[in-house]
């Protein structure tokens, strides 16, 4: 029993460095002199770590600007479709309509879209909707905020689902028999009690409007001030020879966000997503 | 459920006052919780997937009408941008993107489902250092996908770490096989703590006591795995892996970024659509768009169909409780 279990702990710990290597070389690849990323001989640490990658992505052109801009949208998508996702939940779990099971479906089949694919006609959507809207048109962040809301929700309203089903109906009950409205009974009784599916919603929605880079490149075309941070990490890409150290360096700080967020709902996040399945 | 009788629809109104009322404004106050999801979605999903659609019947530019006359601007031409697909060498490229698009889904998605279930069921173990694992497991999933490729790029280049750890020469990032492999390790490293996670969240749901008994009755550990574990997280299983498949049918940001859109290698449906949009062959690549769009539906059904991923049906399943008792029972009798 006993060998078995370090067996087991080995393999653990094992399968944690595999998994964490890639990103242990990015962070070195940034404190690596220039020389040494150069060099042939590739070697698994260094000897004279440097800031220079990491102080030249930071001094350059509007980072904080660009990490600004995508930290708002990356948050306003975040807030806007756990609310959105909350309230669409609340009607297919605890509502029967006609048409439900079809809006179901509609809502697994929007994550079936290739949206990279149609980027053109997403292009022509927000050039368009800007004339009416300025708030979502070109060049501007709503755009993006708008396009990864719709990204997120139907899988945040497929993840609220198993939460807001949770919820026992005879809570609702005696709230209605004490005379509580629809609108108070949905934010005073249900909404608190879905919080740890909100939680693990949001992680999920943070990291697809985080991991942004073709929208971001297809509608910002000319606002300098509504760039966000691919615009960053593109500066370092040369047609004769790409400047890795800058590259690695401001992917380091592009993750840092994300793994600041994980780590802190993480406890959460796993306790939520168990509410999530539980059904 | 026969006795589903949608709240919505006016029967009968006599002897269920009350709950009628509630009823009907329940099918109103519903409409309205949905209208900004409904909205959205119809807005930035519906309308480009019908645009795309209308786009794949024209072509632009100028070209010669049936006359003969040279014309400008956007032309009907209808099914033409599909047949150009099928056709000639650009049947050989749609075939071959087909099958780089199948071939990654049917690999990473495998590996991923296998090496999640093993991560999960690592980190659900209780030991030392429980945190440190769990967190790094999880961590390749929330780095962005296009940092994940860019920095695959740099470990897969010629004189990069993945030929200094292996001692070998390949040329990961060319075009060729190798080039396949790179994609397929980078997407499963991103991606395997995806199904983890799900399938974590599902092994706690399963109660201690069942394993403890299956131990009492001297059931193994492999047995226990086969005839407990697996078929208890298999709902939270299968809808990971449902909505894993979506994604790698979609695929476009790893290759791009790792190896690059054009190569013939590592050519998905989404890049290959992504390379007709940018050589502005916009009808083109909305056909293209097209085809991987209804590639996917039938997939995603067929994977519903076959395996019984019940993606939808287990609303269906947490409805009925309720509804027998408070709507449904009324419902019946009005019916009835």
């Amino acid at each position: 029993m006993k060998r078995a279990r370090l067996a087991a702990n080995t393999i653990a710990i094992l399968a944690a460095v595999v998994t964490i290597f890639p990103i242990y070389w990015m962070v070195l690849s940034a404190l690596k002199p220039a020389g040494e990323i150069t060099s042939l001989s590739v070697r698994p640490w260094t000897l004279s770590p440097t800031l220079e990658h990491f102080r030249r992505v930071l001094t350059g052109e509007n980072f904080a600007r660009y990490f600004l801009n995508s930290l708002g949208v990356a948050l306003t998508v975040v807030v806007l479709s756990a609310l959105v996702a909350f309230l669409a939940a609340v009607a297919v779990t605890r509502f029967r309509f006609r048409f439900r099971t079809t809006v179901l479906i509609m809502f697994l089949i929007a994550q079936m879209v290739p949206v990279e694919a149609l980027t053109i006609p997403l292009f022509f959507l927000v050039r368009d909707l800007g004339t009416a809207v300025p708030a979502v048109g070109l060049n501007t962040l709503g755009s993006l905020v708008l396009v990864h809301l719709a990204f997120t929700l139907p899988f945040a309203i497929w993840m609220m689902r198993g939460f807001v089903a949770a919820v026992p109906d005879a809570l609702e009950e005696a709230a209605m028999l004490d005379g509580a409205t629809r609108p108070v009974i949905l934010w005073r009784i249900i909404f608190p009690l879905v919080a740890p599916g909100l939680v693990a919603t949001s992680v999920f929605s943070f990291i697809t409007a985080w991991n942004d880079f073709v929208f971001a490149r297809t509608f910002i075309i000319s606002a300098k001030d509504n760039q966000t941070l691919p615009a960053a990490l593109l500066v370092f890409f040369k047609p004769d020879e790409n400047d890795w150290g800058g590259i690695m360096a401001a992917s380091t700080l592009m993750t840092i966000p994300v793994l600041i967020f994980f780590l802190v709902v993480q406890r959460r996040l796993v306790a939520g997503l168990a509410g999530a399945v539980k059904d | 459920m026969a006795t589903t009788i949608n709240e919505g629809t006016p029967v009968i109104p006599t002897g269920r006052s009350r709950r009628a009322k509630v009823a009907d404004s329940g099918g109103r106050l519903a409409a309205l919780l949905l209208s900004p999801t409904m909205l959205v979605l119809a807005l930035v999903i519906g309308y480009p997937v019908l645009a795309g659609f209308r786009e794949s019947l024209f072509t632009r530019g100028e070209g010669l009408d049936a006359d003969g006359f040279v014309v400008e601007g956007e032309r009907f031409v209808g099914l033409d941008n599909y047949a150009a697909i099928f056709s000639g060498d650009r049947a050989t490229a749609f075939w071959n993107a087909f099958g780089n698009t199948t071939f990654f889904t049917v690999t990473t998605v495998f590996l991923e489902t296998v090496i999640g279930v093993a991560m999960a069921l690592i980190m659900q173990r209780a030991f030392r250092g429980r945190a440190f694992v769990r967190a790094s497991i999880l961590v390749p999933w929330a780095i962005p996908t296009a940092i994940s490729g860019l920095l695959w790029r740099w470990i897969f280049q010629a004189d990069g770490a993945a030929n200094a750890v292996l001692g070998t020469d390949i040329l990961w990032t060319a075009d060729g096989p190798a080039a396949k492999t790179a994609v397929i390790i980078a997407e499963v490293w991103k991606t395997s703590p995806f199904i983890a996670l799900l399938v974590l969240a599902g092994l706690q749901m399963i109660p201690r006591e069942v394993y403890e008994a299956a131990q009492v009755d001297g059931a193994g550990a492999l047995q226990r795995f086969w005839r407990i574990t697996l078929p208890l997280v298999k709902p939270a299983l299968l809808v990971a892996v449902l909505f894993r498949m979506l994604d790698v049918l979609r695929m476009f940001d790893l290759p791009a970024v790792l190896v690059g859109v054009n190569q013939k290698s590592v050519q998905t449906l989404t890049t290959i659509s992504w390379f007709e949009a940018s050589n502005l062959r916009y009808g083109s690549a909305a056909a293209y768009a097209t085809v991987l769009f209804v590639y996917i539906a039938v997939i995603s059904y067929l994977f519903v169909k076959l395996l019984g991923a019940d993606i939808i049906g287990q609303a269906r399943e947490v409805r009925k409780k309720p509804a027998t008792k408070a709507g449904a029972k009324t419902v019946r009798k009005v019916a009835a």
